[in-house]
């Protein structure tokens, strides 16, 4: 296949689309009028947050819509592949002609790899039926050709993973393999559904760097669906933003950024945490959340929560689709007028820069800790090997500051957050609590009972909002819970305290009878804050409290967070794999890769100028916010993948993937943590000889070739 | 501290949003139930049935126990409702004859009506066990209804029918119930220890339910049936057979609440609630029991058929109940034999009742599974 230039063919026009389902409270309109187009060559994203339509816009082009669901309006018109324009919409949803367009001129990846992929079938069994659906070919040739695929999207061994089942590939692999199932036909057009929301930093680069390779090979369109702004700043040429199921505004990808006109875009853009960021800057919110589907606003979706809506307008009549430049529109009132604003300079209560860590003693102090689960195997449940997920970490945190704990998944972060509060008991290391009195207790080997007092100062917030909350309780039982069985307050009293801790989270005290089930994502995880203040504690650890998350909901938490930090002096341990937000809110950070810490010190310091290949590696891979910085910036690609707790490599955890790995003395000997400079401490062998590039580094110019942004093994 | 942009904007809400957002579990349960309709049809239907447990001796009309030689297999009574054009609710007298061979023929004697009314005076008894009575449902006016209606006509020692498949619902949904109530106890108790624990406890408990769901189970009843001395009392014999009818239904509910229990485990407000402090059994009655309550509602719903079909399978085939205890069981065992079919097929009219009790208890079972967890973690 030969790439063809892009052109400003179109190659699918979707105009009015409408899905709508009956529910016994009325009609929810799903998909209420979406118009977009995609160009042959180009790359469209459609962004929006949870709710708002897209994975529906992405079913509904491909007719794939489940009752009782329907499309019941709107024209999708596309080019196949004999150049003339179809309906796709009058087409019969299982019939002879849209089934060969499906998988043969539209392809589709989707979010979950685990669940897109058969468990009963081979990797191999699923092309070939691809395959064979569309072209008259024998098996061989279809072999050939899946396995031509496979190694193209950069598989190891596409022979062998041919027949290989998807649960026996990572995540990362599998979803290499759903990208190569979805091309193996030459489509004309890709619609990825989140493929990347499920993945690692470092692997959801990898694949954005694939999808752009077979992107360039290929000619492809795609259309892109995700929340992530950042990953809609690396891919797309063209910015499609829904909301509620109507689409606020269209335009270039320099146009959407540098020029949004659509309040609800501004303010989406505003509420993310961004690398270039000055600390400790207030997050710009949008009011309330994103409202009850039976309860969409009329006419103008967006005007309950605008700062900027016109009573009397917006809430009276639809707002008008206005052209703001050529191929920029946006339907709003205001649209035109709009100009850009500084960004919000109010900085938080206390001192924008970044907490020096006060003299004095830490408040918490682990050394060597190590958590390793047994692996039973056999009638008799003998242990043979162990999953060593914490190996030897040790970390100090003092009071009032915000530790980060930055890694990806596997990394051995919630363990280690696990065993801080004493949820599992530590295989072995201490674990050393210093009390208001400056007396300091061990409490990694504490039994169950004498963790009591313990508990009660230091709290945890769980990452899940729906499952952290007792469904069958109200939200006045939750918080009070700890305050009973503690036995702190009761009845008036208890009551008054709740309703209090209510209001500091910013929750109505009327809606204390209720139940989880009628709060929103954001305010469920308000509750379990105020659970966790409920005992007054000194720390609180916060296990990816915000990752769950919407953007927007996920600034108002972060500010919370940062408030009730500086109103009440907590100390927070904050776990986390999005950099960003870690950037946002975190003093110090510390980056963990298999179970060990390999790089601690402040985070402006460390984002600015790491000192660790991989912390390097996980800063260049998270997305760039800036759709012009994407041209310039020097990506670090990492091979291979994180390693198998059970199974990890002697010496220095990282020298397999590592660009600087010498080959001898980083295989056989596993770096400790030095303290080259005061408050900065890297496991590294060659830390004192690198120069490694960070976030906020001068720029680099790409290379002409992609193979050089691969940085050479130092042991070729 | 400013309140304002981290605060959550009040959106104007329905009163059906409000009244939603404060119903707690059960009441989701009940919205959610009342959506299947067959369900609650079906729910309807077993509280009447209930109603006969506990009012049999209203709904019956004649004495059960006492026999009649002289209406010995009599067919069913038509109860005509209009005499003349009126509504009027009459039978006719039947008269009985023998034949040129001696057979027994009984011929409605058209002169006689014998009106039927609601509310009559009858055989007295004791209603609720205490309460001395005489009024009946369903009786005749001026004359002997032991001698004149029967409804659903009488068995071999001249008894009528539908007076004992009253007294028959009774027995029969009864030792359904007390057999599931034995059930429960052993299935939440062992299935909590299951679960709970983990382990060797776990194992052992699983080992021993596998091995009694694999026994086949009629020969396994048939075998503990025969234990049973045969000189015990009839209540004696109830209650044995009703444990060893529980005896093997309590695994399954044991295995659903040891899975619920699992489960629920690895849940993170499980682990919030140790966090806060709470104790063993705390986390267990306060916040893990009100989990899995609504399904084992469900269940037991579903094992009640099964139990009312064993003790009926038991006694029809002479292994459970005996005579004089009346059961669906036992009235079937009196039509075991080709002349039940083809000469005196009413006798096989308790069948009827023990299919619609079988059938109501099942689709009220499902309706309540399906609306059981209205957070739609089935």
């Amino acid at each position: 296949m030969d790439a063809t230039v892009a052109s400003d063919e179109t190659l699918l026009a979707v105009r009015g689309l409408r899905t709508h389902i009956e529910v016994p409270g009325g009609t929810l309109r799903i998909l209420d009028g979406v118009d977009l187009d995609v160009g042959r060559g180009r790359t469209v994203c459609i962004v929006g947050e949870s709710g708002c339509g897209k994975s529906m816009t992405a079913r509904s082009i491909m007719r794939l819509v489940p009752p009782p669901l329907r499309m019941i309006g709107g024209e999708i018109r596309f080019r196949g592949a004999n150049g003339t324009m179809t309906d796709l919409a009058g087409l019969e949803p299982y019939g002879p002609e849209l089934r060969s367009i499906r998988g043969r001129d539209i392809g589709m990846i989707f979010q979950e790899p685990m669940t897109a992929l058969s468990p009963v079938h081979t990797i191999g069994n699923q092309m070939l039926e691809a395959i064979r659906l569309h072209e008259r070919i024998g098996r061989a040739a279809a072999r050939e050709r899946s396995i031509d695929m496979l190694r193209r999207v950069g598989l190891p061994r596409p022979a062998e993973r041919l027949d290989a089942y998807s649960f026996q590939l990572s995540g990362g692999m599998r979803q290499r393999a759903m990208i190569a199932m979805a091309l193996v036909c030459g489509p004309s057009l890709l619609i990825a559904d989140e493929p990347t929301t499920a993945l690692d930093v470092t692997t959801q680069a990898q694949i954005l760097d694939l999808m752009r390779e077979l992107r360039a090979e290929y000619g492809m369109s795609i259309l892109f669906i995700t929340h992530d702004l950042g990953v809609v700043a690396e891919m797309a040429d063209e910015v499609v933003v829904m909301y509620l199921g109507t689409i606020v505004e269209r335009g270039s990808v320099a146009q959407v950024f540098h020029d949004p006109r659509h309040p609800y875009t501004r303010a989406l853009l505003r509420s993310n945490p961004r690398h270039d960021d000055k600390p400790g800057r207030r997050l710009r919110v949008i009011a309330g959340s994103v409202p009850d589907p039976l309860n969409r606003p009329e006419f103008c979706p967006f005007h309950n929560r605008c700062e900027d809506a016109i009573a009397g307008t917006c809430d009276r009549i639809d707002p008008p689709l206005v052209t703001l430049a050529a191929g920029h529109t946006a339907r709003c009132w205001i649209a035109e007028d709009i100009r850009a604003e500084p960004d919000d300079e109010r900085p938080h209560a206390t001192a924008a820069v970044a907490r020096e860590p006060e003299p004095g003693l830490p408040l918490l102090e682990v050394s060597g800790l190590a958590m390793h689960f047994p692996r039973r195997r056999g009638l008799l449940r003998r242990a043979a090997a162990s999953i060593r997920a914490v190996n030897g970490l040790s970390l100090k945190v003092w009071p009032g500051e915000t530790l980060g704990l930055v890694g990806e998944s596997g990394c051995g972060k919630t363990t280690t957050g696990r065993c801080i509060i004493r949820t599992l008991d530590p295989t072995s290391g201490s674990i050393l609590y210093r009390r208001e009195d400056g007396s300091a207790i061990d409490v990694a080997h504490l039994r169950k009972t004498d963790l009591r007092p313990y508990r009660r100062q230091v709290r945890m917030i769980f990452q899940d909002p729906y499952s952290s909350l007792d469904p069958r309780m109200t939200v006045a039982e939750i918080i009070g819970e700890p305050l009973k069985v503690n036995r702190v307050a009761t009845g008036r009293a208890l009551e008054d305290r709740v309703a209090a801790l209510v209001r500091r989270v910013g929750l109505r005290p009327e809606h204390m009878r209720r139940y989880p089930h009628a709060f929103s994502g954001g305010e469920r995880q308000r509750i379990g804050i105020a659970r966790a203040l409920s005992l007054n504690p000194r720390a609180v650890i916060c296990d990816e409290a915000v990752s769950a998350l919407d953007v927007s909901v996920q600034a108002q938490i972060l500010n919370l967070l940062r408030d009730l930090q500086d109103e009440l002096n907590l100390t927070y341990i904050f776990i986390a794999h999005d950099l960003s937000v870690v950037r946002h809110i975190c003093d110090r950070v510390a980056v963990m890769y298999a179970g060990r810490i390999v790089e601690m010190g402040p985070t402006h310091e460390v984002f600015a100028a790491p000192r660790h290949p991989y912390t390097s590696a996980l800063l260049s891979a998270a997305p760039v916010f800036d759709p012009d910085e994407r041209m310039r910036r020097r990506r670090i690609i990492l091979s291979g993948e994180v390693p198998d707790p059970a199974n990890l490599p002697g010496g220095c955890p990282f020298h397999l993937r590592c660009p600087h790995s010498d080959g001898t003395h980083c295989v056989s000997e596993v770096p400790s943590m030095t303290e080259e400079l005061p408050g900065r401490q890297v496991a590294c062998h060659h830390a004192a000889r690198l120069a490694l590039p960070g976030i906020g580094a001068p720029a680099v110019p790409m290379p002409a070739r992609l193979a050089d942004i691969v940085l050479p093994k130092g042991s070729n | 501290m400013s309140a304002s942009d981290t605060a959550v904007a009040a959106p104007a809400v329905s009163a059906r949003v409000r009244s939603l957002a404060a119903a707690g579990q059960w009441r989701l349960t009940w919205r959610r139930f009342r959506r299947h309709r067959l369900a609650v049809a079906c729910g309807v239907v077993v509280l009447l049935f209930y109603m006969v447990v506990l009012f049999a001796e209203f709904f019956a009309t004649t004495d059960p126990h006492r026999p009649s030689a002289s209406f010995s297999l009599m067919p069913p009574q038509t109860v005509h409702l209009f005499d003349n054009g009126v509504f009027r609710p009459f039978v006719y007298k039947v008269d009985r004859k023998r034949d040129a061979n001696f057979q027994l023929v009984y011929t409605p004697n058209l002169a006689v009506k014998i009106p039927v009314v609601l509310f009559a005076r009858g055989y007295s008894y004791y209603l609720l066990g205490f309460i001395p009575a005489n009024r009946h449902l369903i009786g005749v006016e001026g004359a002997d209804a032991g001698q004149t209606l029967f409804l659903f006509g009488t068995d071999v020692q001249g008894r009528d029918l539908w007076s004992r498949i009253m007294y028959a619902t009774r027995v029969s949904l009864t030792v359904g119930l007390i057999g599931v109530t034995i059930s429960l106890i052993l299935g939440v108790l062992l299935g909590g220890i299951s679960g709970l624990y983990g382990g060797v406890i776990d194992e052992g408990i699983q080992r021993v339910i596998e091995v009694l769901r694999s026994v086949p189970t009629i020969p396994l009843w048939m075998g503990l049936a025969a234990a049973v001395p045969r000189d015990w009392s009839v209540t004696q014999v109830y209650f044995a057979i009703t444990i060893i009818i529980s005896l093997v239904s309590w695994t399954e509910l044991a295995r659903v609440v040891r899975g619920r229990f699992l489960a629920l485990r690895e849940e993170d407000f499980i682990t919030a609630a140790e966090l806060d402090g709470c104790g063993r059994l705390r986390i267990i009655f306060r916040h893990m029991v009100p989990s899995f309550l609504s399904h084992i509602i469900a269940v037991t719903t579903l094992t009640l058929p099964a139990m009312v079909l064993s003790e009926t399978a038991l006694s029809f085939l002479g292994l459970g109940l005996r005579p004089p205890a009346i059961s669906w069981g036992v009235l079937l065992q009196a039509a075991q034999n080709v002349e039940a079919v083809a000469v005196t097929p009413w006798l096989l009219l308790p069948a009827v009742p023990v299919i619609f009790a079988v059938l109501s208890f099942n689709f009220l079972g499902d309706g309540l599974r399906d609306a059981a967890d209205p957070y739609g973690k089935a």
